[in-house]
């Protein structure tokens, strides 16, 4: 079978790489460019994961196609800290022990950046509601719908 | 360990109780971490399973010829790779396994047991090559009736799993094989005595359904065997000890053989105590002499992996009016899945030992059904039993009209109180969670319309077990620490806590790591909320031991004697003298090498004296009478912790316990159709609680502590699960006056109850 | 002399004897005693892992756990883990 040549963008950088047109998005960053931070749960769109933006737009990885990033900027959670500083996102969930195992971790920061981008100043409903699509089955979600809710608070008042 | 006890517990602690960033959160959010589908080796080779789609047939051949004609099939396993048993109980660690079952779990032999039993794996140099392997694979089936209910699998004439089983725990043995493992017994008193005493009997069965732990993180494993037959394992596991052990006699290795490295664990809840991969990817690499890599899909992990048992229970409490409990007795059915060990025995144990009961009676029965052998789920067993006992608890509360918080207090264990499986409790926290309970704002709130409250406490044993651990102090002053019990909520945080309060020196130059097998001693699995009190303990006799080296370097640089230094806050200092003098650990390990060379420790025990922990949880559901949805509106947890180490953590355990338990209470069930297929094996509709569907869960930490650990501990993470199932169906209940007593609370079964009766 | 007590479905193992009297300064000599005076029980704690309280402190597989004079020993299985 041959394979299709995508040129695209991750996190700011230019990445060309070959893929199967049946590979996913996650198939490809995970095993043709080895960014590992997206994690696979469930493969079905279910889980969150594999929470990665396109285009600004958030979407699960294992249910886009490698092809479709073709032209596209993509961030993954590798792309979140700058330097040797985290986001404010990443420092909160450390300081509030909103993760345990942390395999949902990357997928839930790139969502709730994602909401920060879009609502400065959201209920804990609309957290609550934005990241249903992230599962978590360590924390009961209460640490981490409160670091969500006071980044969301620190930034508006900086 | 007492003394040492004594003076800690008075001592003013510094870091432990407090709340610093663990030592792996940047690792965690940047995606740096690797878990057990995260690793990668040369010239590595892709596994995959081929399993069965029958729930109960007999494997007549197996044809792989095709497949292994296939380009790119590098070796193909079944169960003539795996070596035979007798049905004979082996300990493993701290677990006591049948090698007969665990070997035909892996691969099947004789039958397939269940559909998704594994039947054949494959290697191939892709996955796609892998799948085409699989499919080629000629398996010749008889298919057999199955049975999936312990109703019907109990029934003479049912459809035997195993005709050689006999029920054990019978006298005198009966003489033919049936669907009944075991039968167990606890209790003591006279139980009809007690009824005959009471002035309110309930008598009620509940009915739970199997559900699965839903680890975020499939199962995923990578092996490499050489050619002399050395052999490194990479895998997700609570317990690398335990997966060396059992891989090393499934396939014939000497333990020193293999080498396991657990990798970070995305969630466990018992449910990776055990092994699946693990064992096909070795002998798949052993077979190819090439690294393997293997991963289960979600739907793999449901139909597969060990979820917990469903089960059928039986509830009869005798109360005089004014509360006084008389009599406790219950029968437990609980399904064991394809092989025997269903976790009846705790689950008996623990039904009724939040109470303190004159007469007491749990039998239990463990059944074999067509469904994947049930692995150990946060709390084994006790859930469904105390969900029954505490439901009952709240009619009767009911019905004599006082409140379900003083009907618990009335009956309440207590420090000496004889636990319905024996022996005398020591001190635990049961009278103090429920006072908490009542005092707490929550439990006096107004409810609003078709709203009403739950309350239902729990308890939990907590275990001990094997451990081993070392400390390093490093020649610039920093100190390492190798632990053997993975990870998986921050127990590298409180270890290396309990470390630096020890030793007088910041968190920040504390390193903790998770050894591999060949780096310590045996440890037991992170499981039985063990980890931070088990492997809490050495590490703070380690590193007092340590601290004892490092006393006496700082002794021969002073040329004094040892009874002469003490250690304060980081430093050796000289007790006597006419000027103080003090040296820092720092100074100490700059010169370790020429004073006697390099400082470490390490401290390998059976550890025990496990103190239970108690939970009484509150919750408000709003009940919509249209649909049927139950709507959790306000929940608190309270939770005897013992001493909580890292408190964050401690909260972390009750809330994620309790949102477990809501998706328990409300939602997760395995369905299954007439032929024994799972019929949910994706999120999607196995609906585990999502953010939406909760609220912000309460805590609240009581500290009674447990006097056999040095700083109190007791262990947390398996208590939180237990209460939420009945709390929550007590307030359904009485949101609706009518009683519930089968779970998951889900819209159509609400709807059903609320419209029929 | 310490007092072995077994309740429930233990004491389908000993036609009904709910307490035994037991000379034993630990679990080791506690398994000897047993196969001596009530050889049903011994395989219990050899190779089916039952877990022993002395006192009310549960000890699984520690065969040296100190027994005294006094001491209330029952038989338990052991605590899985979850």
């Amino acid at each position: 079978m041959s394979k299709t040549h995508v040129a695209t963008h991750i996190n700011g950088d230019s990445y060309e790489f070959l893929c199967n047109t049946q590979q996913t998005l996650l198939d490809v960053l995970r095993h043709e460019l080895d960014l590992k931070g997206s994690k696979e749960g469930c493969a079905t769109g279910d889980c969150g994961a594999c929470s990665v933006m396109m285009d600004d737009r958030l979407v699960c990885a294992c249910l886009v196609l490698g092809v479709e990033a073709d032209g596209k900027k993509i961030e993954t959670v590798e792309g979140l800290s700058t330097g040797s500083s985290l986001d404010p996102l990443q420092q909160k969930f450390i300081d509030l022990a909103a993760l345990q195992c942390g395999i949902c971790t990357p997928g839930v920061l790139v969502a709730a950046k994602a909401l920060l981008e879009k609502n400065k100043n959201p209920s804990e409903e609309e957290v609550r509601f934005w990241l249903a699509g992230n599962l978590c089955r360590c924390t009961g979600y209460d640490k981490i719908v409160r670091a969500v809710l006071e980044v969301a608070a620190e930034a508006r008042n900086t | 360990m007492n003394d040492m006890t004594q003076t800690n517990l008075e001592r003013a602690l510094k870091i432990v109780g407090s709340r610093p960033a663990r030592p792996d959160g940047v690792d965690k959010v940047t995606g740096r971490a690797l878990f057990g589908a995260d690793k990668s080796l040369p010239n590595m080779l892709v596994g995959r399973v081929l399993r069965s789609p029958y729930a109960h047939a007999k494997i007549i051949s197996i044809d792989t010829s095709k497949a292994e004609e296939l380009k790119g099939v590098k070796a193909i396993v079944t169960s003539t790779d795996f070596e035979d048993f007798p049905s004979e109980f082996v300990p493993n660690g701290e677990m006591v396994v049948n090698m007969k079952d665990i070997t035909r779990n892996v691969m099947a032999r004789e039958k397939a047991l269940y559909v998704g039993h594994t039947v054949a794996a494959v290697a191939a140099t892709s996955e796609d090559i892998a799948e085409q392997a699989l499919a080629l694979i000629d398996v010749t089936y008889e298919v057999l009736p199955h049975v999936l209910e312990v109703e019907d699998a109990e029934k003479p004439g049912a459809p035997l799993l195993h005709d050689d089983m006999i029920t054990i725990g019978i006298e005198p043995a009966p003489e033919s094989a049936s669907n009944v493992a075991k039968r167990v017994e606890f209790g003591f008193g006279d139980v009809e005595k007690g009824f005959s005493e009471a002035d309110l009997i309930i008598e009620r069965e509940f009915t739970t359904q199997q559900v699965h732990q839903g680890y975020i993180e499939p199962h995923a494993c990578l092996a490499s065997v050489s050619e002399d037959g050395q052999a490194e394992l990479w895998c997700t596991t609570q317990g690398p000890f335990v997966v060396r052990n059992f891989c090393s006699k499934l396939l014939g290795f000497n333990a020193a053989q293999i080498r396991v490295t657990a990798s970070e664990i995305g969630g466990g809840f018992g449910g990776k105590t055990v092994v699946y991969l693990e064992p096909l990817a070795l002998a798949l690499s052993r077979k190819s002499c090439r690294p393997v890599k293997m991963e289960m899909n979600r739907a793999e992990v449901f139909t597969s992996s060990g979820p917990t048992s469903g089960a059928k229970i039986w509830v009869k409490i005798g109360v005089k009016n004014n509360g006084q409990i008389t009599a406790g007795d219950c029968v437990l059915k609980y399904q064991a899945g394809a092989f025997q060990g269903a976790p009846v025995g705790p689950g008996a144990m623990c039904a009724f030992a939040p109470y303190d009961l004159k007469n007491v009676r749990a039998v239990g029965y463990d059944i074999v059904v067509n469904r994947p052998k049930v692995a150990a789920y946060r709390a084994p067993g006790g859930p469904i039993s105390e969900y029954g006992v505490e439901s009952v608890i709240d009619e009767i509360a009911i019905k004599i009209g006082m409140d379900p918080i003083d009907l618990r207090l009335k009956n309440a264990a207590k420090e000496g109180t004889i636990a319905p499986y024996g022996p005398k409790l020591g001190p635990i926290g049961m009278i103090e969670t429920l006072e908490a309970a009542k005092s707490h704002p929550h439990y006096s709130a107004p409810l609003g319309p078709n709203q009403a409250r739950g309350v239902a406490s729990g308890f939990w044993f907590n275990i001990g077990g094997e451990t081993s651990s070392s400390i390093t102090i490093n020649e610039d002053g920093t100190v390492g620490l190798t632990l053997g019990t993975p990870d998986i909520g921050g127990s590298r945080a409180s270890m290396a806590m309990m470390a630096s309060e020890e030793l007088g020196v910041p968190m920040e130059l504390i390193k903790p790591i998770i050894g591999d097998t060949n780096s310590l001693g045996f440890n037991f699995l992170t499981g039985g909320s063990r980890a931070t009190f088990s492997t809490g303990t050495t590490v703070v006799e380690s590193t007092r031991e340590a601290i004892e080296e490092l006393k006496k370097r700082a002794a021969l640089l002073w040329e004094v004697s040892l009874d002469q230094v003490e250690w304060f806050e980081g430093h050796a200092r000289l007790i006597s003298g006419d000027e103080p003098k003090t040296m820092s650990l720092a100074q100490i390990a700059k010169q370790a090498g020429k004073t006697g060379g390099p400082i470490m420790a390490n401290c390998s025990m059976n550890v025990t004296g496990a103190g239970p922990s108690l939970g009484t949880h509150i919750v408000d559901v709003e009940v919509d009478e249209e649909t049927g949805q139950v709507s959790i509106i306000r929940y608190t947890a309270i939770q005897d912790a013992g001493k909580a180490i890292h408190p964050a953590y401690v909260e972390g355990q009750m809330q994620g316990g309790a949102v477990q338990g809501i998706g328990w209470a409300l939602n997760e069930e395995y369905i299954y159709n007439e032929k024994g297929e799972l019929e949910n094996t994706g999120f999607l509709d196995y609906r585990i609680p999502v953010c939406s569907d909760v609220p912000m869960i309460d805590t609240v930490i009581v500290e009674v502590p447990n006097p056999n650990h040095p700083y109190g501990v007791r262990g947390v993470g398996e208590t939180p699960i237990i209460p939420p199932l009945a709390a929550i169906s007590n307030a359904v209940s009485r949101a609706t006056n009518k009683r519930f007593d089968e779970l998951p609370l889900s819209p159509p079964k609400v709807l059903a109850k609320l419209m029929h009766g | 002399m310490a007092q072995l007590i077994l309740t429930g479905s233990l004491k389908n193992l000993t036609n009904g004897i709910g307490e035994f009297t037991i000379q034993a300064r630990n679990v080791h000599q506690l398994v000897g005693e047993l196969k001596r005076i009530c050889p049903p029980l011994a395989p219990l704690i050899e190779s089916e892992g039952f877990a022993v309280a002395i006192d009310g402190e549960i000890y699984q597989d520690i065969l040296f756990a100190p027994i005294s004079e006094n001491s209330e020993i029952h038989l338990i299985p052991p605590i899985g883990a979850g």
